[in-house]
């Protein structure tokens, strides 16, 4: 294997000039589950990566296409890892289509980078992962990482229109149209995107832009109990307002950096829900929303002004960080119908205290989906334990069905834990589906040199 | 084959009441919407549980006998027109609303539930379920996720694939699989957004949970006329750029409009060259601005008149017209051919020039009624089938217009799908590397090609004719988009 990663990248030396990266060190920062590829290539277009992905597969090389690495303490530790595809060199706007608000960029370009090329036309694509200024386009969408505005905007694979990709032989395929509504021939976008970089590598994509608000504006208050933050955000999702975010954080995730101490409440849980709209729009919905967080036993109301909502909404998808950062720490997520959210809050307490953690929590309360960070209390800390009893709990009192559907994933942890559970929560997967997965995995990448082991299944 | 033997355990599946083998019964269903291709099939079999469907789906499996799907046969592209010797499986009882869940806002249903009757159910409680293919008092929501159907109100609220969190479905193996979750995300690959619109050639659906949206609190439903086509279709691209979303944004012309005046007397000004019927929906006082933005634009664009409807009576009237254009076509020729080309929204008033260009060079007029906002058009190829080679004709100007909307940088099918009607110009859409990896798919979904074979991607083997490559209508055909 060695000689043919020496002739394969030699071969891309030759013919490609700087696309290959060789230091040491600079391939230390590309690792996954601890380990470091071989060789770091990064082309500057389509056509090179095409060509590069080309030699690696007739080489075997197990290639892991990279954007800004901000899921890479996700899946499991790759069974294979000798070349990291770099997109840093593809960042570029390829087209701003302002009057059809669409956006055609590289898949390197950041998110931030695109959120400031459309926000200069008042446009937004509504895309928020987390760690915008590293996070890429390409990795937003191929790892579908949604985040709070979600549930204003869709899904992060609702956002894309084309997509151009290459896939491990070197083929080159385009799929969508600059259009917004399609259905012609099957829907590879939404194939493609969450795919984890299993099937092909995304080089360029168009993607779908609104209008930005023109106002916004956020409130908050202190709920006594998750259940009754919960059963607000419930309220205000079954009123015809529109938040573009509506998120039920604890104290600690309120308290952590990632906060930056915009919001001041006595807790021990919150609801903050910000709003866009024209001005006399933006204040009814305040008002109303105000209205439902007094209804519902909210506290210390907390007005928050446009600049303070957008500086917390742009942080809003990251993990808290400060205690809550390091390979010890678990970050844990569990996704159903909204109202099994008290019950999620409540598994990740209990999985804490059966771990020997501290916790924070923050909920998509809107959209069903709970995220918790378990930081260790002390060394005698069982990852292990903590996920059996998140993982049962979340589940538990359900019908078969039901259980199924409650879907749980471990978005970072330590790789001994990895090893011993259902990382993406596959275990909830029928069979079949399982095998169409394999079957789609294997037309598509039939050496399995794309990001092996990492995925589903170890897909 | 031993016809008879598979026949009978067809037979022991559902019951002897409920499969089909009369010749006569079986003519009923040779075709959908898309009158032009018609297949009879071997057996029609209706039945009533996911077992029941699994139990079908074996036997066709063992007999390799290709199966397809139907919901209401509202299609018009042709996903439910049977292969002739293929079965059938309908989904008339299969048609039970399961759960109403308003906490968590979803609902659970069966198939054949048909489209309005879960919003006409859902609505008192303050939501409905948003997808509203024209059709949507006969189509199946079943169906409509096969298609991935759009309608008027999706510009705002999106296609069905938007509503759809969680399907069950029979793969080719006979195994009930479970795509998606009722929560938003799920393991693994998107399998549930990549099913959707994959017109039964993946998997037969059994059972759905939809999304449900709560209602607007207001609805303002306005018309603008136009003198010039032109600067109504300005209008609809100033109106995306400027970012607003209205709920729908709908464009007739002057033969649409001539039409609709002579049959319903929707009050569309009969001098008008264009209408644009438009809604909006939301707070009042978020939509309050937005109205007066469209206003701003529409005379900017030189409209005639600009109208707001003042009452419930007066809104149903000019959507009246807008439902009732296909029909009405009926005044002014006898036959026409429904396309639903789509384009960037910008290329709108370029694109409409062009079909006058290819009217004109076909000696066919070319109506144009489509839901403007999202870029979606219908235009309609007017014809005489009574006149040697008009109708042969027809179809050639429909691949023309077509290829003007792929030109233009659009897409064959903005919501009705390809299905049989537009799989000859797939080769005009995707290059050979896209069609072929497409087809790999298919195959490594359905390994025994099965499922609804001869639909979606062309292959040298098209069970179906292709000679005639387009869907053609004759009055009263049952085709109302």
């Amino acid at each position: 294997m060695a000689l043919k990663l020496d002739s394969f990248a030699q071969s891309i030396e030759t013919d490609f000039g700087d696309s290959v990266l060789w230091s040491d060190e600079r391939a230390e920062s590309f690792k996954l589950g601890g380990k470091a590829p071989s060789v770091v290539v990064s082309p500057a277009d389509h056509e090179t990566l095409r060509r590069v992905l080309s030699r690696a597969n007739e080489a075997g090389l197990a290639v892991f296409p990279w954007g800004g690495g901000t899921g890479s303490g996700t899946g499991y530790r790759p069974e294979r890892y000798d070349v990291a595809l770099s997109l840093a060199r593809m960042s570029k706007a390829v087209e701003f289509l302002k009057d059809d608000l669409t956006a055609v960029v590289e898949a390197g370009m950041s998110v931030e980078d695109l959120n400031r090329l459309t926000g200069a036309e008042g446009q937004t694509a509504g895309l928020d992962p987390p760690h915008p200024g590293t996070s890429t386009v390409g990795g937003a969408i191929i790892a579908d990482r949604s985040g709070p505005m979600r549930v204003r905007w869709g899904k992060a694979r609702d956002r894309v229109m084309r997509m151009k990709v290459a896939l491990a032989d070197g083929a080159t395929h385009t799929y969508g149209a600059l259009v917004v509504k399609n259905v012609t021939g099957y829907d590879m976008n939404r194939l493609l995107s969450g795919s984890w970089g299993t099937l092909a590598v995304v080089t360029e994509l168009a993607i779908r832009l609104y209008k930005a608000p023109e106002h916004i504006g956020a409130r908050a208050a202190s709920f006594s109990s998750t259940d009754a933050a919960f059963k607000a955000a419930r309220a205000l999702m079954a009123s015809p307002l529109m938040p573009i975010w509506a998120e039920v954080l604890d104290d600690a995730r309120i308290d952590s950096p990632a906060s930056g101490g915009d919001i001041a409440l006595s807790g021990p849980v919150s609801l903050v829900a910000s709003f866009g709209d024209f001005e006399e729009g933006l204040k009814d919905q305040l008002a109303r929303f105000e209205e439902i967080l007094v209804k519902e036993g909210g506290d210390d109301i907390l007005r928050l002004d446009d600049e303070t909502t957008s500086r917390l909404g742009r942080t809003l998808a990251d993990p808290p960080g400060g205690d809550f950062s390091g390979p010890e720490v678990l970050a844990l997520r569990a996704s159903g119908r909204l109202d099994q959210l008290p019950r999620f809050a409540e598994a990740a307490r209990r999985a804490a205290e059966s771990g020997k953690y501290r916790f924070a929590i923050s909920a998509h309360a809107g959209s069903g989906v709970l995220r918790c960070w378990l930081a260790p209390e002390d060394e005698e800390c069982s990852p292990l334990e903590a996920w059996r009893v998140f993982n049962s709990l979340c589940r538990e009192g359900r019908d078969e069905s039901q259980a199924r559907s409650v879907h749980l994933r471990l978005d970072s942890g330590p790789d001994s834990l990895k090893e011993q559970i259902s990382v993406w929560g596959e275990d909830a997967l029928e069979p079949g589906a399982l095998q169409v997965m394999r079957n789609i995995k294997k037309t598509y990448d039939p050496k399995g040199i794309l990001s092996p082991g990492r995925f589903v299944d170890r897909m | 084959m031993d016809s008879a033997e598979f026949i009978q355990k067809l037979t022991d599946a559902v019951g002897e009441e409920f499969i089909h083998t009369d010749p006569v019964a079986l003519r009923t269903y040779d075709c959908d919407g898309l009158t032009i291709y018609k297949g009879i099939p071997s057996a029609v079999v209706l039945p009533e549980t996911t077992e029941e469907v699994s139990r079908i789906v074996g036997i066709c499996r063992e007999y390799r006998v290709p199966l397809i799907a139907r919901g209401a046969g509202t299609g018009l592209s042709g996903g439910a027109t049977p292969l002739p010797g293929g079965v059938l499986i309908v989904f008339t009882r299969m048609n039970k609303i399961l759960e109403l869940d308003y906490v968590n806002r979803l609902a659970r249903v069966q198939p054949g539930v048909v489209n309005l009757h879960l919003s006409r159910e859902t609505l008192p409680h303050g939501f409905h379920y948003a997808p509203d293919p024209s059709s949507q008092a006969a189509c199946t929501i079943g169906g409509n996720t096969a298609e991935n159907a759009g309608g008027a109100h999706c510009l705002k609220y999106g296609m069905t694939t938007n509503h759809i969190l969680e399907m069950t479905v029979v793969l080719p193996t006979g195994e009930v699989v479970h795509l998606g979750a009722d929560g938003e995300d799920s393991p693994g690959l998107d399998l549930r957004g990549f099913f959707v619109g994959s017109e039964g050639t993946f998997a037969v659906i059994t059972e759905l949970i939809v999304r449900l949206t709560p209602n607007p609190e207001s609805v303002r439903t306005m018309l603008a006329c136009f003198a010039q086509v032109g600067d109504a279709c300005r209008t609809v691209s100033d109106v995306i750029a400027a970012g607003a979303v209205p709920a729908a944004m709908e464009l007739m012309d002057r033969y649409t409009i001539e039409a609709v005046e002579t049959v319903v007397q929707a009050g569309y000004p009969k001098d008008a060259e264009a209408v644009l019927l438009i809604e909006l929906d939301g707070l009042p006082s978020s939509i309050k601005p937005l109205e007066t933005l469209i206003r701003d634009i529409s005379e900017k664009n030189n409209c005639s008149s600009f109208r707001i409807a003042q009452t419930e009576e007066e809104r149903e009237g000019l959507w009246m017209g807008r439902k009732k254009a296909f029909g009405a076509f009926g005044v002014i020729a006898p036959t026409y051919y429904c396309l639903d080309g789509t384009v960037p929204r910008s290329k709108l008033a370029q694109v409409l020039e062009e079909f006058d260009e290819i009217s004109a060079r076909y000696n066919l007029r070319i109506t144009n009624v489509f839901h403007a906002g999202d870029g979606s058009l219908h235009p309609n190829v007017l014809f005489d089938d009574r006149v040697p080679g008009e109708t042969e004709r027809a179809i050639e100007c429909g691949s023309e217009v077509l290829r003007a909307c792929i030109r233009a940088g659009g897409v064959l099918s903005g919501e009705h799908g390809i299905g049989i009607e537009k799989i000859r110009e797939m080769k005009d859409q995707f290059d050979e590397p896209t069609l072929e990896i497409m087809e790999r798919v298919r195959d490594a979904i359905d390994q025994d090609g099965l499922m609804n074979p001869g639909k979606l991607i062309p292959d040298e083997e098209n069970v179906f004719p292709v000679a005639l490559g387009g869907a053609v209508a004759r009055m009263g055909g049952g085709m109302t988009k």
